[in-house]
């Protein structure tokens, strides 16, 4: 065997580990991209993220980059048919954000589809405007 | 001096009247027994039962997880609790539990054709004056039922009072993932702080002492207006009315403005907005009072001509 062809082995090799690692990287990494979020507010009236796939164990991050007339909202997680994945809540006034615990990785052993489910903390008779951004994954 | 009243009963003059306050106390007692023997106030107790049962089936049932946190039983509280739908609901029908309470006295006589003999035997100023003390008192006992009962019970289930932080973000902004009543954001955080029992007193105070203005008003409308029930619906439209000023107004007038928002004394508001509370608060006994005693004074003058 020349040296050429072991230098061309040597990188087929390599591209190959490399092309797997590209795949496997989502999976190690989590799906902690941020993509925006609104929503508008009534009542006890609820409104959903659009789904994305939850890749890891981590906690769940949602931002509020604003929450209209000074109002107080609650997020939560929950699967991609509104299943319970034993998601805690947090509070979220305009710029803050949390940290949401759930074990949807856990109860669906492996990747799952999950959205933030967000409600008004108050009875108020006007419809509250929110928006932000969130992550299934926070690692 | 003697004086033989109705049913019979026997007491002396200088024991029934309140001097120049215009007001006899055993026809208050008498009123005051009526309203709250009355099936109304079962039909309150049974709402009582379902608005408990709404909090605890919302609190319990909801899809996320509460977290855990020090025990006291007011995480089960309308009002305190952050969770469930039932404080929201409780603010609502408010009105309409106090006027249903106590905002009967007039028409109730009216409707069963007592209301002359009343007035002939009771006086005309002093019926008017006891209707409306009575209807205060049976209004603030209707309306704050559900509160005391909901409080009773989580009292009874889970026998702690152990204070409860209510810092919810750190100095970043980040929610600090834990257990939070009464968020240090709120209105009310301060008295909480410095004494919980307080907290609960002056929760319960500030529901019947509004209870019984909006039951006051639903007295003084029954005074002009003599289609039965009217004294039902008036509170309850003004409070609607009331609460849907910030729809109404553009934003002009702020949520905290109505007893829906500032009763729910346990999510905050930002720093511009809170003092906005104690505004609603006070312009709420303001506009009731001065709207009951307005109504009462309206019909004596009109009695004078």
């Amino acid at each position: 065997m020349n040296t050429r062809s072991v230098w061309t082995r040597a990188a087929t090799v390599l591209a190959v580990v490399a092309a797997s690692l590209c795949f496997a990287a989502p999976a190690i990494a989590g799906n902690t991209s941020q993509s925006s979020w609104s929503a508008y507010l009534t009542s006890w009236n609820t409104s959903d993220t659009p789904n994305r796939q939850k890749q890891d164990t981590s906690n769940g991050f949602i931002r509020a980059d604003h929450v209209s007339g000074g109002r107080t909202i609650r997020a939560w997680m929950l699967g991609y048919s509104n299943e319970d994945v034993r998601s805690g809540t947090v509070t979220l006034q305009s710029g803050t954000s949390g940290y949401v615990t759930n074990q949807a990785y856990q109860l669906f052993d492996g990747p799952k589809q999950v959205h933030m489910r967000l409600q008004n903390t108050q009875y108020y008779s006007t419809g509250t405007e929110a928006a932000g951004v969130w992550s299934p994954d926070s690692r | 001096m003697i004086v033989v009243r109705h049913h019979g009963t026997v007491m002396p003059d200088n024991d029934c009247r309140w001097e120049g306050e215009g007001m006899d106390r055993y026809i208050l007692a008498r009123r005051l027994r009526r309203d709250l023997l009355s099936p109304r106030m079962a039909v309150i107790l049974l709402a009582s039962l379902l608005l408990i049962g709404v909090q605890w089936w919302t609190t319990d049932h909801a899809s996320y997880v509460i977290a855990d946190s020090a025990p006291n039983f007011l995480c089960d509280v309308m009002l305190f609790s952050q969770y469930g739908t039932g404080s929201g609901l409780y603010l609502f029908l408010l009105p309409f539990l106090a006027a249903l309470a106590g905002s009967g006295a007039v028409s109730t006589e009216r409707h069963y054709s007592r209301l002359g003999e009343v007035v002939v035997r009771d006086g005309r100023a002093r019926f008017l004056r006891t209707s409306m003390v009575s209807g205060w008192i049976s209004g603030a006992v209707g309306g704050v039922l559900p509160l005391v009962l909901n409080l009773c019970w989580a009292a009874a289930c889970n026998p702690h009072l152990e204070f409860i932080d209510g810092t919810e973000f750190d100095a970043q902004g980040m929610f600090l993932q834990r257990y939070v009543l009464i968020s240090s954001m709120s209105w009310m955080y301060p008295v909480y702080r410095v004494n919980q029992v307080l907290c609960i007193v002056v929760v319960v105070l500030l529901v019947a002492a509004i209870s019984g203005l909006y039951a006051a008003l639903g007295v003084g409308v029954s005074f002009f207006v003599r289609r039965r029930y009217v004294e039902l619906i008036v509170p309850f439209v003004a409070s609607l009315a009331w609460w849907m000023l910030p729809a109404l107004t553009g934003g002009l007038v702020p949520d905290q403005w109505s007893h829906v928002i500032f009763l729910s004394i346990g999510p905050g508001s930002t720093d511009g907005l809170r003092a906005q509370n104690v505004v609603g608060l006070a312009l709420t006994v303001v506009l009731l009072a001065g709207a009951s005693v307005g109504l009462l004074m309206a019909q004596e003058r009109r009695d004078e001509r």
